[in-house]
This record gives C-alpha cells, structure tokens and sequence, in this order.
C-alpha cells in the first residue's frame, strides 16, 4: 500500500465500484507505517468548524440562481497530502463528489491543492476534511502565501512570453526559408522586400515582449556593474534586430529576424526550465513550513491540553512544547530546560540551550526536552516573521556549481566583449562591409546559451527524476556534496530498521507494590513525553490518566525520563540510567535484546523487551554502497548488541552502539578532521545536530519535524533500496553537468575562431548556436529516460 | 506570386488568432496542471452519483 489511505480504502474503492482505480495508477505501492498520524489529526478536525478559525482560510461565495434557497456556499483551498499520483486525485474528486453539499471539487496534482466549495446548510468544513480523510489522504486549510501567487503569476508570464516566441519564431522561419530559397533560385524584389517586411512586423511583438526579460537582465547587470550573460545576450539580439529594421526601412542586403527569434524562444525556454526548479523546490520549503507551524498544545488551566491553531493563540496563554515541535509564538519558557534550534534566525544549525525564564522565538524549533511556555505577542506575526525568513533562505542557496558557472561566465562574458570589439575594428579596417556581419556572427555564435543551460538543464531533469521517486532535495548541497562523499554514517533505528517498535515481552519485578497495569500505565505516561522511536512502542499501550499527574518531567537525551509523582521519582529508559540512584546496585542481568526498565526512588519496577526489525530492504542498499567502496558506519543510540548483530548481518564493521547525541556529533566531526566527507543517513529526533554537522544529509521522512528541516534530502517514500536509484541519478547528474559543460566551452573555443575569421555567416551562426544548446538539453533529458527505466525495472 | 500578398497578411491573421488563443488558455489557468490531465481521459466519466453508489453488474462491464 502506498499511502495510509491506500490501505484504509481498498474495501471501499471495490464496494463503490471504482476498480478501475488499479487499472490505471502509475505507481506501485510500497509499505508505509504513517497510521499512527490519524488518530491524532482526528481530533483537530473539529476545531475547523469554528467560526473564527474558518475566517482566516474560507471564502464565502453566492450562486445568485441558488441564493433563494436560502443556501449558504462557501470555498476553501485544502492542501493535501499523500498524493502520489493522478489516480490519488481520481479518487478524491470522486469522494468529494460523491458527497452531499458539496457543489465544486477540483484536485490538482502538481501543486496537491483543492478547491472545494459548499453549501454551509448541507455539510460541514470538518465532513470535508473528515471524508477525504476516510479514504486515507492528510487535507489541511492552506491560504496560499504571498510569495506562491507571485510564483504563479511569474510562471504564467514566462509561458506567455515562450507562446509569443514560439508562434513568432514558427512564421518568421518560415519567410527566411522563402527568402534563403529565393536568395538561390532568384526572387522578385518587391516580394523579398515584402517578406522582410512581414518578418519585421512579426519579430516586432517577439523582440519587445518576449526578449524584454534579456534587456532588462542587461539594464540591471549594467547598473550593478556587473558583467552577466543578459550582456552579450541583449547586444545581440538588439544590435541584430535593430539592423534588420535599419536594413529593411534602407533596402539592405541582410536581415537577421529568424535569428533573434529563434534566439529569443530558446533562450526563453531555457530560462523557463530554470525557473520552474527553482519554485518546485521553494514550494515544497512553504508547504514544509506551513504544515509544521500549524497547531499548538494549549494548557488549560485545569491542567488538560488541548490543541489549537497556532494563529489563535493569545499573550499570556500557556502552551506545551514536545521535542522536535516548532514553537508557536515569540514568548517566555516558564517550565523545563532544553535547547533550541534557532539556525531559521542565525543560520546556525546547533541547538542553544535555553531554561526557565529564556526568551524563545516563534519558528524556532524545540530540540531536546518538553518545554512550557507563556506567550508574550500575538505570536501570527512572529510566525510569520519566522516564515519569511526561511524562504529568503531557501531562495538565497544557490547551487555552487552554478555559482562557478556565472563565475567562468562572467570572464568569459568579458572577453567575448573584448573580442567582438577587436574583430569589429580588424574587419573595419580589412573591409568595413563585412565588419558588421562578421561581428554580430562572433556575438551570436558565442552566446553563452548552450553554457548557461548546461547546468541548470541538467539539475531541473535531475530535481523532477528524483521526486518521482519519492525523495526530495531542498537545495542543492545533496548532489554536489555526494561526489565527494567518502563515509557514510547510518544511524540504526528507523533508518536501517523499520522503526516500528512494539513491546515484545515484559517483566514486573516482584514485591513492589505495583499492579501490572499501573507499572505500563507510568511508564507510557512517561515515554509521551518523548520523541525517541522508542517511545513509540509504549503507545500502544492502553493508558488511564494519573491522578495526581506527573510533574517535573525531564528527558535526559539518549538515556531516558525522569518525573515526580508526590515524593515518589520515576524513571524510565536505559539500565544505568534508571539505576544509578540506588542502593546497593542491582546487577545488570544481561538480558539478550534491547530492553527499557523503569524505576522509582527505591528499587526497579518493571522491564519492557522492544523489538524492531531490519529493514528488508537495507541489505540491497548496503551491498550497493559497498560496491561503491564507501566506508560505512553505523552510530546508534542503543546500547544493547543489537546494533552490533545488525551490523554483522550487513557487513558493516565500524559500529558505535550507545551513542549520546554529542558522541555522534563528535565521531563525525573526527572523521571529518581525517579529511573525510560525511554523508549522514537518519531519521531520529537525535540525529538533528549530527545531520547538520555532517558535510550532507539524508532523513527518512517520516521522522520528527525537525530532521526534515536540517537534511538536504528528504526520502519520502519508506523505501530505503530507493537510495540506490537516487544514488545513481545523483552520479549522472554530476557526469552530465560536466558533459554538457565540457561541450559547451569546446564549442564556444572552436566556434570563435571561425567566426572571427568570417567563415561563418549570421544564420550558420544561429544554427549552431541552437544546436548547441539542442545537445545539452537533449543530453540532460536522455538521464531522466533512462533512469526511468532503471527505476521501473528495480521496482516491478 | 502576387497572390502572397492575399496568403500572408492572412496568415498573419491566423498568427494573432492563434497567440490570442494561447495567452487566453494560460489565462484562463489551462496549464496550471499538466500532468492530471494527461492522465484524465482514462478513468471512466461517471458523473451521476448513483452509478457510482450502484455499481453497474461487473459481468456486463469489460
């Protein structure tokens, strides 16, 4: 099953008669272990009702044919998550139509957001959601940001502009083949006269429409002083396409418009391409944060919680931080001690430590220890803030390979400069007739198109490949850093293990007092209040609330939690921890498997046993790793031998089992001293600093928030084998940036020459020139065809 | 030839028809989705709501 809603749907999709859901979805499923989000996000579907938190996202509309029934309709935009493919939208338009009240549903797959509208007497927002729930799809209220209608409005200019280009290119080829044909088979003088006219007129709208982005690149480039493509760019096609019109008004020999036209669409739609990276990535960095900043755990002054909007939230509230939440809003730590990470503000990744009366930021993330903390503004504006300066963030990285393109170009920019002015005044003197034509032939065939393409050509085809396959990279340092990966560290649960832990035995020590039941009632209580896999097992465990709660809760990263009950102290987690307050010391019984034990005051209470799994398939990735000469490692927290057994079953031989968080950072920053480059590979709240530590990073997806923010790729798709493609996408990538790159100065070296020397007319020129740009393009998409099928075939 | 003088300006025509009828169409939000809607035409339009809720007899159906 592909998605949790897969898995819930199968029954209904064949009760409702819809097989042919199976005919046609493009992606095979795979399994997943997301169930657990539901139960939670169920009881926040209610909160949608309210009228003051609809007002923020719903907009109310009227049908004025139905207003006299006294109908209410209203819209909505809900992002949804969990979309793999076309059939997914399918499936939820059918659902949502299927459904009373509601009168409109569209789904779109590119940006996985619907609109709905409905009619207020009928059904209401939390049945909406609840209904695309049901079949298994996560559906939140979205108010697209600022910054997303402007990317939709860019992207739709671009389109225009690469339209007007296009149909203007297609006719004005079309006079130049006339007019090239007539040039050898003789034509009459008006008609040349009128074709260049037409061509004119046409070239006219593409020039000044289309080419206007170049011009104003140029403008901007002068002003800044510096020397960018848009440079010889816009000398070109403006010194070609002026010189057309002052050829055609005075009856010249030449005219150029075919050129600038053609120069002007595959520039256009280079750009393009570019662009559309580019928001592909920033979109995915809103959603990301926009789904993470969401809600907030209210404390109400009976102590029960209660989870609200984060938008909602008012000075003085109160309100529970668990590791790895976003904080909701600039306010005041009243409870607990714990370290945040505040790289959104500072752009430092480690985590600073903070304790009762620190200030804390909306945005920011919570890294160790739950916090409480009082708020102090109307927290939408620093949330907001907080948003804002991600996205610059995001928008900010650029890709240093890129960086280096518009390096070596700009030099090379300079020079072609230098040249044409040369060549221009050579010829002048030579034979002033041909000095214009040779010159514009140098610009045009130089034109750093097919450089300028090389790189992001290669990225854009790499970037939509490996989201196909379920892994996303927010910027760019994944593929430049994996080249020079050297060491790749994993950690153990839920990377190399499916992380799905379950209680598989447990032990209640004789003659201390406890019922079963309390003992496992107290120690899920505890493992609630943290965000270690581990803890997951204990939610399965049925729990009753304590009376009176616990209090004073504390993690105590990589060893366990302690909390005060009355007089009496409990802990939970490893041996050591939970035992190095008594006396006399119990002896460690040495028990095979991976146990948690808890205690009070005076003696051990209970003992689970927790069982994970490896993952089927790890081994396939770590034999193609091996293959690779990697040198692997595993760094775990656990410190029983079962990291130890996983890694002899793998074949991996540096293993590092009970590791502290800050025993991780240290053993990546020594192999780093040892001139290694990391690659670090995790999913646990733990990792966070160690994946920001380690040259680059990868995070299963469904770990805490905060791991997705810190790594620079993220595996969506619970597939660990999927690494393997991504790997080899990622080696492609890199051939074919240097590839393009390698032909486009080679061309450019033996192209000049000729050009200066007059060998090549103006039209060969921008023949070649296209063509040249055609090669890297063509050879960027050859890596999406044919990884396609490498993928196709690992999966089937 | 001459009859270029008819054939062109009326291509021109057709040039603008056909740029007004593109910018209309990113407009209008036609290319907000590309890939739903290459996908679209193979799933069954059964837009009444009671065929879905009443299946047709799987034996009559391909």
């Amino acid at each position: 099953m592909c998605c949790p809603g897969c898995e819930a749907i199968a029954g209904n999709i064949v009760e409702l008669g819809m097989e042919s859901y199976y005919k046609h979805r493009q992606i095979t499923a795979s399994a997943t272990s997301q169930g657990e989000i539901i139960p939670d996000f169920l009881q926040q579907q209610e909160l949608w009702n309210e009228e003051s938190i609809q007002q923020q996202y719903v907009r109310k509309i009227s049908h004025p044919a139905d207003a006299s029934d006294g109908q209410q309709f209203r819209a909505i935009t809900l992002m949804i998550s969990g979309i793999t493919c076309a059939a997914c939208v399918w499936l939820i338009e059918k659902q949502l139509q299927t459904s009373t009240g509601i009168s409109k549903s569209t789904v779109n797959l590119s940006s996985q957001l619907a609109e709905v509208e409905w009619d207020t007497t009928k059904t209401s927002l939390s049945d909406i959601l609840h209904s695309i729930h049901k079949i298994g799809y996560r559906a939140e209220p979205y108010s697209p940001k600022k910054q997303e209608t402007l990317i939709a409005k860019e992207n739709k200019q671009a389109l225009s502009r690469i339209a007007v280009a296009g149909l203007g290119t297609m006719q004005v080829m079309m006079l130049a083949g006339g007019l090239y044909l007539g040039a050898f088979q003789g034509i009459a003088t008006e008609h040349a006269h009128f074709l260049r006219w037409v061509s004119a007129i046409i070239c006219i709208p593409v020039y000044f429409f289309s080419g206007a982005p170049f011009i104003q690149g140029a403008i901007r480039n002068i002003r800044t002083r510096h020397a960018g493509m848009d440079i010889p760019i816009s000398i070109a096609i403006s010194a070609a396409f002026f010189a057309s019109i002052w050829s055609v008004i005075t009856h010249g020999q030449e005219v150029y418009f075919d050129s600038v036209c053609m120069f002007i669409l595959f520039l256009s739609v280079g750009r393009y391409l570019e662009m559309r990276a580019r928001h592909r990535s920033l979109i995915s960095t809103i959603r990301l944060a926009h789904s993470t900043t969401l809600m907030a755990t209210l404390i109400i002054d009976d102590g029960t919680q209660k989870n609200v909007l984060a938008e909602h939230l008012l000075p003085g509230d109160r309100v529970l931080i668990k590791p790895g939440d976003t904080i909701p809003g600039d306010g005041e730590i009243i409870q607990g001690t714990s370290s945040i990470n505040e790289s959104m503000l500072t752009g430092e990744e480690l985590p600073v430590p903070k304790s009762i009366g620190s200030m804390v930021t909306g945005g920011t993330v919570n890294v160790e220890h739950p916090l409480t903390v009082i708020i102090q503004h109307s927290n939408k504006d620093s949330v907001l803030n907080a948003l804002q300066l991600l996205l610059e963030k995001a928008q900010s990285h650029k890709p240093k390979i890129t960086l280096l393109a518009d390096k070596v170009s700009r030099y090379f920019v300079l020079s072609v400069l230098l040249v044409s002015i040369a060549v221009y005044l050579t010829w002048y003197s030579i034979e002033p007739s041909s000095a214009f034509w040779i010159t514009l032939s140098v610009l045009v065939i130089t034109c750093p198109c097919a450089l300028s393409l090389a790189t992001p050509a290669a990225i854009t085809s790499s970037v939509s490949t490996l989201a196909n396959l379920g892994f996303l990279t927010p910027n760019q340092r994944f593929s430049e850093s994996l080249h020079k990966t050297t060491d790749i560290v994993f950690d153990k649960t839920g990377t190399l293990t499916s992380g799905d832990f379950r209680i598989a035995d447990s032990y209640l020590y004789p003659n201390v007092g406890l019922t079963y039941e309390t003992a496992s009632n107290i120690a899920a209580q505890l493992e609630s209040h943290s965000g270690h896999p581990i803890a997951s097992a204990f939610t399965h465990l049925s729990t009753t609330n304590l009376s009176p709660p616990l209090e004073n809760i504390t993690t105590h990263n990589g060893l366990g939690i302690e909390a005060q009950q009355h007089n009496t102290h409990y802990f939970i987690g490893s041996f050591a921890f939970v035992t190095r307050h008594l006396n006399p010391k119990p002896i460690d019984e040495a028990l095979e498997g991976q146990w948690v034990w808890l205690s009070s005051d005076e003696n051990l209470l209970a003992r689970f046993k927790i069982e994970d799994s490896l993952r089927e398939d790890s081994p396939q990735l770590i034999d193609f790793l091996h293959s690779q000469n990697y040198q692997l490692h595993i760094l775990s927290g656990d410190n029983s031998s079962h990291p130890q057994k996983i890694a002899h079953t793998l074949g991996i031989d540096r293993v590092i089992s009970g590791a502290s968080p800050s025993d991780k950072l240290n053993y990546i920053q020594s192999l780093q001293q040892q001139d290694k480059t990391v690659l670090m590979v995790g999913d646990g709240l733990n990792d966070a600093p160690v994946l920001a530590a380690a040259n680059c990073s990868i995070s299963m997806a469904n770990g805490a928030d905060l791991t997705k923010r810190a790594a620079d790729g993220l595996l969506l798709n619970h597939k660990i084998s999927a690494l393997v493609d991504i790997f080899n996408i990622v080696y492609k990538t890199n051939t074919i940036i240097k590839q393009n790159l390698t032909w486009a100065l080679a061309y450019n070296a033996c192209a000049l020459p000729a050009a200066a020397l007059g060998w090549v007319p103006p039209w060969l020129a921008a023949i070649g020139m296209s063509t040249s740009s055609l090669i890297v393009v063509l050879n960027a998409l050859r890596l999406k065809s044919s990884v396609t099928n490498n993928a196709e075939q690992g999966s089937s | 030839m001459d009859i270029i003088y008819l054939l062109i300006p009326l291509a021109l025509m057709l040039l603008a028809l056909a740029i007004a009828a593109f910018l209309w169409a990113i407009r209008n939000g036609q290319f907000d989705d590309l890939e739903k809607e290459a996908h679209r035409i193979l799933f069954e339009e059964d837009t009444e709501p009671d065929t879905v809720k009443n299946p047709p007899d799987p034996k009559t159906k391909s």
